[in-house]
């Protein structure tokens, strides 16, 4: 803190103008490296600023700063500025300047002051008016050759904001140009993704329709019928899967694993299934490709999954299958 | 012949300063910040002009084929030069002429006139957004303690520190300021 107060006396003294040259020279070698630092010489002049605005600096501060807004067309424009920001955000009236006694005004109190004085000082006015002649024809010659550096300077300054307003038109281009180029890289990218969902949409679909419908057989619990029924699955030579819709007796467990036997140990690995269909219909469905089955008669075994984990048989089925 | 500056010598300008457009626009007004306040500092004449003198001469050398690889030193190399040659031909001016104190301008609010600046100040704050608009009007309402204890508030509030939110608002006023200016000077040109 001690650190910051100290660098902070250093750059209002800078900003007042009565920092030693050498001083100075050093301050601006370091804030010309260093952004930060010339930010906090900005901020400590916001403040210089705003302090003379609502007359709180001191009363020599103040002196020394209307002494740089003397020096400076730039300060003025800042105090300038403050006075309405000031004025616009505050809670409190900004107090206002103090009005600058006019010429006339000026002259009348210099009149109105003791006879000594008023004749030494009508002596010193008589030679500012002799010295203010010369002075007038001077700057006169000096006027003329200052208006044509002036003419010069306006036209090279003309050419130069013709030339900034073309940089901020290419710069307005650009942006835009970039705008428009994220925007059709946006829609490219999304009509790419469409693309791929449609792709894979299409190959989901595709194997269904060249294939024809499964080879499906509806089968009963083992027992439900006579012993010499047995369900017969003809499978088509462009059946290429094989369809079992296991008719349950009751729905008791969340999920089942079927087997197929004699021909599970090179047959289909089907996955655990749910039962569905309304409460009096309850059954599973299981497919599978029909070439993981030779033509035979199979036993097809349900379990059904317990609350601990474990699977415990719950039904069986009987088919034949015929292969044309 | 006279060296003018063309579209071509800026953009090589606003390269050196970096490749990114968007930085080097960032660094070429900072750099116009520094130089501005360094020849108000050392000089009288119009500080704009010394600034725009110091980029000319930048950029004329670039042209030329000087490889720059820190651009804000070397402007300030440029700058230092110009302020030597400002202040040799204001000696050689005060042996003819002797000096012309610059009267203390007067500000809009000593006359009766209408203030410029108030409308340009209204028009652009309208075209900050709505949080920069609200966060300077907030960070000036207040004076002394009650300014203090309202920025800790606003700091929590947004979750910055004290000194962030005083860097924010002061960026906040340098854009309006920069508007401002701009502004009252096209009001200017148009009466």
């Amino acid at each position: 803190l001690a650190e910051r107060s100290e660098k902070s006396a250093t750059e209002k003294k800078y900003l007042l103008g009565v920092l030693p040259a050498e001083e100075s020279a050093r301050l601006e070698d370091q804030y010309f490296a260093d952004d930060q630092l010339f930010e906090e010489i900005e901020l400590e002049e916001d403040e210089l600023i705003d302090g003379y605005i609502r007359k709180t600096l001191d009363k020599n501060d103040r002196k020394v700063f209307e002494q740089a807004m003397r020096r400076s067309k730039r300060l003025n424009e800042r105090v300038a500025f403050a006075r309405v920001l000031l004025t616009k955000t505050s809670k409190q009236p900004v107090p206002a300047p103090l009005p600058t006694p006019s010429w006339w005004a000026s002259i009348k109190a210099f009149f109105s002051g003791p006879a000594v004085l008023k004749t030494a000082l009508a002596t010193v006015l008589v030679l500012v008016v002799v010295g203010a002649v010369f002075f007038t024809v001077e700057r006169g010659r000096l006027l003329q050759e200052s208006q044509q550096l002036a003419q010069q300077r306006s036209s090279l300054e003309e050419q130069r904001q013709q030339l900034r307003r073309e940089i901020n038109e290419a710069q307005l281009e650009s942006q835009s140009l970039t705008t428009e180029l994220q925007n059709q890289k946006q829609t490219v990218d999304q009509l790419k993704q469409q693309l791929e969902a449609t792709e894979q949409q299409l190959a989901q679909i595709k194997p269904q329709t060249r294939s024809v419908l499964p080879a499906s057989i509806s089968l009963f619990p083992a027992g439900l019928r006579g012993s010499g029924d047995i369900e017969i699955l003809t499978v088509q030579p462009d059946q290429d899967r094989i369809r079992l819709e296991l008719n349950l007796d009751n729905d008791e467990y969340p999920t089942y694993r079927v087997s197929i036997e004699p021909a599970n140990n090179r047959g289909p690995n089907l996955p655990p299934v749910r039962a569905y269909g309304p409460p009096s219909q309850r059954r599973i469905s299981v497919q599978f490709r029909s070439n993981q089955l030779n033509a035979g008669d199979y036993v097809v075994k349900v379990n059904g999954r317990t609350p601990s984990g474990d699977y415990e048989p719950v039904t069986s089925y009987r088919f034949r299958l015929l292969k044309k | 012949m006279i060296w003018t500056p063309t579209e071509g010598s800026l953009y090589k300008l606003l390269a050196a300063f970096s490749p990114d457009p968007y930085e080097a626009v960032q660094a070429y007004e900072l750099a116009r910040r520094k130089l501005v306040r360094y020849f108000d500092h050392h000089v009288r004449r119009d500080s704009g002009w010394c600034v725009d003198e110091t980029f000319d001469r930048a950029m004329r050398r670039i042209e030329e084929g000087k490889v720059v690889t820190n651009l804000m030193p070397y402007l300030y190399e440029i700058a230092r030069y110009i302020v030597m040659e400002i202040i040799k031909e204001e000696q050689k001016m005060s042996k003819a002429v002797f000096e012309i104190p610059v009267e203390p301008r007067r500000t809009q609010t000593e006359t009766e006139e209408p203030n410029p600046r108030l409308d340009c100040l209204d028009r652009c704050l309208e075209e900050l957004p709505p949080e920069s608009r609200t966060l300077i009007l907030e960070y000036y309402e207040d004076e002394g303690e009650a300014k203090i204890k309202h920025h800790t508030a606003m700091a929590e509030r947004l979750g910055i520190t004290m000194n962030a939110l005083r860097l924010r608002a002061h960026r906040i006023r340098l854009a309006l300021e920069a508007c401002v200016t701009k502004c009252v000077g096209q009001v200017a040109l148009t009466e």
